[in-house]
């Protein structure tokens, strides 16, 4: 691994996704629950009220970017587009893109759970690229190290298919 | 542009399959410095920097389209294959999937405000005596990635934790996840509680880990049944539709 990676993959107990990127329409949530309906620029005039001029989501869509970054560490603004009027999505989204995109996230992740999936036959889900022990449960193959703040290191070998047992201490 | 980053360069470097070397090459070619450096610290697993950065480049005026294509899904795209090539593994894809989510946060709120609203909610937990999470976790990011709300109970989870969690975020799933044998009834346990409570008839649950299967699940009472991470998607949006209907 060419890179130090935070050995702790669990996230906190009380640790809320904001993730959901779905493929709803407002409106059906909206019936379900019984609210108005969201209007995109009355949504996004509240959040966004520092980017009236905001640029075109179009400029985007067709391969636009933002400017480079500055040296000093602040960040660019992008050029500016063209305004956006009332009933408009956004200004800071291009929704067929955006959904393209999550299209796109789901199936890595797909790719991803099923390689876990495979991988998990072999290797112990919980040992990290360094052999590392990410288990927050006792484990037989466990080492500890004289340094109580490393993490343990996983001696089983990959290929042994029985390490689940080991778990169970 | 190319790419300037060099621990990307590091990192793209793990691309090595000509298809996806054109594939990201050009996906990459279209970000700048900014959203190179999104990627990275996704990549290497920085949430407090893909956080940071994606805020600062929202309020900067880069649009969510381009911090989600060039930064965060370029970033995940590297995550992905090097997972495949067993360069790195679950632990490491788990702490790259947190940073996305950290980048997501301030993504979503302008994808619900276009009507991209999220698929529906999801209460996760492992079971009450149980500190077994990866598979439940693997669940979790490929919830998110398909688009649902979740909340992540951790491990331990009593059957109350469940029931207050549903009742506070109006979930429509729990999924509850079990490795152990001798952890595996308290599923029943937490089933039979929100029957005690008259919460049952309120959400739908699906039940997986490694010791279990459809016979138990089905002998819990459990709604669903999945199999691996990879069916918790699908059984899921099966129990929201079915909630749907019974609602």
């Amino acid at each position: 691994m060419k890179n130090g990676h935070n050995p702790d993959p669990s996230p906190s107990r009380s640790e809320e996704n904001t993730v959901g990127a779905g493929f709803k329409p407002a409106s059906a949530r909206d019936a379900r629950d019984g609210n108005k309906p969201v209007i995109p620029a009355q949504a996004g005039i509240q959040r966004k009220t520092k980017h009236a001029a905001f640029p075109s989501p179009f400029c985007e869509a067709k391969g636009g970017r933002g400017s480079e970054a500055t040296a000093g560490g602040s960040l660019p603004s992008p050029s500016m587009g063209e305004g956006h009027g009332e009933g408009e999505n956004p200004p800071n989204l291009d929704v067929e893109a955006a959904r393209k995109s999550m299209a796109r996230m789901a199936k890595i992740f797909a790719d991803i759970a099923q390689h876990a999936e495979d991988s998990s036959l072999t290797r112990c889900p919980y040992k990290d690229a360094r052999s590392r022990c990410t288990a927050k449960f006792g484990c037989r193959n466990q080492h500890f190290t004289k340094n109580p703040l490393n993490p343990p290191i996983c001696t089983a070998k990959d290929g042994d298919l029985d390490y689940r047992s080991a778990w169970e201490i | 542009m190319p790419i300037v980053n060099d621990g990307l360069q590091r990192e793209f470097e793990w691309v090595t399959r000509p298809g996806e070397q054109k594939h990201i090459g050009e996906a990459l070619d279209l970000a700048d410095e900014v959203m190179q450096e999104i990627a990275y610290q996704l990549i290497i697993g920085k949430n407090l920097e893909v956080d940071r950065l994606t805020k600062e480049c929202l309020d900067s005026g880069y649009t969510a389209n381009h911090i989600l294509d060039h930064g965060l899904l370029n970033g995940m795209a590297i995550v992905g294959v090097k997972f495949r090539d067993n360069v790195i593994f679950v632990p490491e894809v788990l702490v790259a999937a947190r940073a996305m989510k950290a980048g997501m946060a301030h993504i979503e709120p302008i994808l619900s405000a276009s009507g991209i609203e999220p698929i529906g909610t999801v209460i996760m937990g492992t079971v009450k005596g149980d500190l077994h999470d990866i598979g439940k976790n693997l669940c979790i990011m490929m919830l998110r990635g398909a688009g649902w709300t979740v909340h992540d109970l951790g491990v331990d989870t009593s059957p109350e934790e469940f029931a207050d969690a549903v009742m506070e975020f109006e979930a429509q799933v729990v999924g509850m996840s079990a490795l152990l044998t001798t952890t595996m009834p308290n599923m029943g346990r937490t089933i039979s509680y929100f029957e005690d409570i008259g919460l049952r008839d309120e959400v739908r649950i699906m039940v997986g880990g490694a010791p279990v299967t459809r016979e138990f699940a089905d002998e819990m009472g459990a709604d669903g049944y999945g199999e691996n991470a990879v069916d918790c998607v699908e059984t899921a949006s099966d129990l929201l539709q079915l909630q749907k209907e019974l609602a």
